[in-house]
């Protein structure tokens, strides 16, 4: 649901109004550490470092400046096609993080159409969690915190702690500068070094923001399928037969 | 039900626990279905049935929705019984109503004669327990014929040289096939193999109240339309329309319960959605929750009659797990064939299906043509730094397309599956625990074949082959294609469940699964999981006339 998403805040004020109005050549032209992640709630933005973040992240403001530069680094895109920073890959990371300040938690999209090919939209009725699930959701999201039911492994750290203790450990190993101010090539050289278990986490949730549907965060404005050349969701149209014959058309 | 909540409990809503609720409740039986996941289907028992929970959507799937989740269910596999034991995420299935059918890619064959004779074929091979099954086609032609109407199943009767007979042409024709599976079609062709449209439960046409498929490419998703015939928006269905089915979906069943001589089972002791224990009586119990899942279970429910778990008096339980050698040459071509575009698989071959009466190499399995990723999974799949080459500059993505078989793999005793002595699920149960490693003929399989595959793909215009033995790439064996841990047969010293898939040693509990394939056929086992199923409601409902 491009229209549902956040507003997005880019350099010297331009609208995002202003912005789908066809300033797509000036994105293109923008260096991306500029552009910023763009995205943001309500609480309207502010600029770290040179990105422009949202203000009402789940994650605090540098630590999320810290995950926008990681996600860039990930996926990071070109000129034309868009990476991780203009999907907003580190904004599906901070719903993620958040998913338990709304009900139902934003974990499962509805279905069965997001209503972009027809059909009633319903991805954005996000389902309600089985009881099982939400255990299941809020240990992994939140850690066992010494609550019986989520110990049936034993001790969790969740995902909110391991973005924090590792976006910290990750500023840290920039030594004294400033992750956020890194080049890219630089940031790629940190982390090709950092916590391989994390890095590969975090890669696996830039993908997911990247290429997953809109309605997760990510994704904006289908920006990631674009890169790739891909249709996205086909419910509930599908393909015609041409279209499977005829691959090569696009 | 002479003092019974019902008359039947079936414990798992997949491919065989469907159709069994089906065929029970079709012929008056009240039947409890109780399954451990979600029911995705808000319009299930309702006069028309209208779209799922499900969307085109890989996110909720990367979040084990609807699925064996193993953050909440771990799973151990060993390589041997002194190997050092790895928590892994593998053989995961579907874990809601359909179980496995709802992601699966919809793939019916039938098997061949020469698949329920294989000790008769190829005679004894050491260090594997081959064997005959108890029954032959023949006897599982007629389930066949009224399991492909009820499913669904798309089809071209007389394609395949090498498959068994059958009455009449499937219920509906071939969907359209996209360019991937063609042209490894037609490069199989030009090598002299037989390809043929595969057998799947995707509607090609409007059938039974359900649309046609529209090719959205997402069978591995859950199917948004209900076009694919999971046994869920089929036979469940079919079944709560009766209205001798009643439905127990969130509900984990932590054990079978049986009389004090452990001879008759008399129900389930189950979790409730809240989480409360509860317990469920009925005249028969029936065990359909996968060949992982049903020997947990039946391990897991020791008590002084069986100590070492129910039915197990042969310490057969759990043991021969098979789950096919599938192995995949993958062809990168230099032209866009967007293989995410229709069905998952469109084509298949059987010419490796055939013995060979060679002593290395015995024979292969039935080949897939096609194939596909999603944007995700292949995405994810690859090294973060090689990201922009392989994704953005589409060097991969949208260009390859799959080679890939099913490989036949040996019953081995040493392969099994018991219960984990200290992970633990979320339900406070034992986790499953996998023991399973290769017999020498499935290596020499792999060798032999592999060749013949990247060489279709290759024919078929492919510049690179990537030769992908998932196993090797996971570091243990993943498949869905779980059978063999309660293998049926004739004598109970060397089965668990007799030629009807009743236990020996209960008299009313049976199992609906792929438990009980004593070997595991050259051929995706789902549909013969389901005219099995069907077989044992039938005998179930009359022992006397069991016909279908």
């Amino acid at each position: 649901m491009p229209e549902d998403h956040p507003p997005v805040s880019l350099p010297g004020g331009i609208s995002r109004r202003q912005f789908l109005q066809g300033a797509v050549t000036l994105v293109c032209a923008a260096p991306i550490a500029s552009l910023g992640v763009g995205c943001g709630g309500s609480g309207g933005t502010r600029v770290i470092d040179g990105w422009e973040l949202p203000a009402d992240t789940t994650l605090e403001a540098h630590r999320f400046a810290t995950l926008v530069a990681m996600m860039d680094a990930l996926i990071p895109g070109d000129e034309v096609r868009a990476g991780a920073t203009r999907a907003h890959a580190a904004y599906y990371v901070d719903q993620l993080l958040g998913a338990f300040t709304t009900d139902p938690p934003r974990i499962y999209a509805g279905g069965p159409y997001s209503g972009r090919h027809g059909g009633v939209a319903s991805f954005q009725y996000f389902q309600p969690l089985t009881r099982v699930e939400r255990i299941r959701w809020q240990t992994y999201l939140e850690g066992s915190q010494g609550i019986a039911e989520r110990e049936w492994g034993g001790p969790v750290v969740g995902l909110v702690e391991r973005y924090t203790t590792n976006l910290d450990a990750l500023q840290a190993s920039a030594g004294n500068r400033r992750f956020t101010t890194l080049t890219l090539d630089e940031r790629r050289q940190v982390l090709s070094g950092f916590d391989e278990e994390f890095v590969r986490l975090a890669y696996e949730h830039a993908v997911e923001g990247t290429y997953g549907d809109p309605v997760y965060g990510g994704n904006y404005l289908s920006r990631g399928w674009a890169a790739v050349g891909y249709e996205g969701d086909r419910q509930p149209v599908g393909y015609t037969a041409r279209q499977m014959a005829h691959p090569e058309e696009g | 039900m002479a003092g019974s909540d019902f008359d039947a409990i079936v414990v798992g809503a997949g491919a065989g626990g469907g159709v069994m609720a089906y065929v029970l409740a079709a012929r008056g039986w009240k039947v409890a279905l109780i399954e451990k996941g979600r029911n995705p289907y808000p319009t299930l028992g309702d006069p028309v049935l209208s779209g799922s929970l499900f969307g085109n959507d890989e996110v909720r799937t990367r979040r084990f929705y609807a699925y064996q989740d193993p953050f909440i269910e771990p799973r151990i596999y060993r390589a041997g019984e002194s190997a050092t034991p790895l928590q892994k995420d593998l053989q995961g299935l579907g874990v809601c109503l359909g179980g496995g059918t709802v992601q699966y890619d919809g793939d019916s064959p039938r098997v061949q004669q020469t698949c329920l004779r294989l000790r008769s074929t190829i005679g004894d091979i050491e260090g594997a327990d081959v064997v005959d099954w108890p029954i032959g086609y023949d006897d599982l032609a007629p389930y066949y014929d009224v399991t492909e109407q009820a499913i669904g199943i798309q089809g071209e009767a007389g394609a395949d040289p090498f498959a068994a007979p059958r009455r009449g042409p499937y219920p509906m024709p071939p969907g359209y096939p996209p360019k991937g599976g063609l042209i490894l079609a037609t490069g199989a062709r030009s090598l002299g193999y037989h390809p043929h449209p595969m057998p799947m439960a995707v509607n090609s046409i409007y059938y039974r109240g359900r649309p046609a498929c529209v090719n959205c490419g997402f069978c591995r998703h859950g199917c948004p339309i209900n076009a694919k015939g999971s046994t869920a928006v089929t036979v469940v269905r079919d079944a709560l329309l009766t209205g001798n089915l009643t439905l127990f979906c969130e509900c984990c069943v932590t054990a079978v319960e049986t009389d004090g001589s452990g001879a008759r089972a008399t129900g389930v002791r189950y979790l409730d959605p809240n989480g409360d224990p509860k317990t469920v009586t009925a005249r028969h119990v029936v065990l359909a929750c996968n060949a992982i899942e049903t020997p947990r279970l039946m391990l897991d429910s020791r008590s002084s009659a069986w100590p070492d778990g129910l039915g197990n008096s042969s310490g057969l339980v759990g043991r021969y797990l098979m789950m096919h050698l599938i192995f995949v040459a993958i062809g990168v071509f230099d032209e866009d064939l967007r293989t995410y575009r229709g069905r998952v698989v469109t084509h298949a071959l059987a010419d490796f299906t055939v013995p060979t009466g060679s002593p290395g190499w015995l024979r292969g399995g039935y080949v897939e043509l096609g194939g596909q990723e999603g944007l995700i999974s292949q995405g994810v799949s690859y090294p973060w730094m090689l990201h922009r080459e392989l994704m953005l500059d589409g060097r991969y993505f949208k260009r390859l397309a799959g080679v890939s078989m099913m490989g036949e793999d040996m019953p081995q005793y040493a392969n099994r599956v018991d219960l984990d002595p200290s992970v633990h699920d979320v339900y406070g149960r034992a986790a499953a625990r996998i023991t399973y490693a290769r017999h020498p003929h499935d290596d020499e399989m792999i060798d032999h074949y592999f060749p013949k595959l990247a060489a279709i793909a290759r024919t078929a215009g492919a510049k690179q082959i990537m030769q992908v033995d998932m196993t090797e790439q996971l570091g243990a064996p993943d498949s869905k294609h779980l059978l063999g841990t309660t293998r049926m047969g004739i004598d109970p010293a060397l089965s668990v469940c007799d030629p009807w898939g009743r236990l020996h040693d209960v008299e009313n509990v049976w199992i609906a699964d792929g438990g009980i394939f004593p070997t595991s056929t050259a051929f995706n086992p789902t549909l013969t999981q389901q005219a099995l199923a069907w077989r044992t409601a039938a005998y179930m409902a009359d022992p006397e006339d069991p016909r279908p």
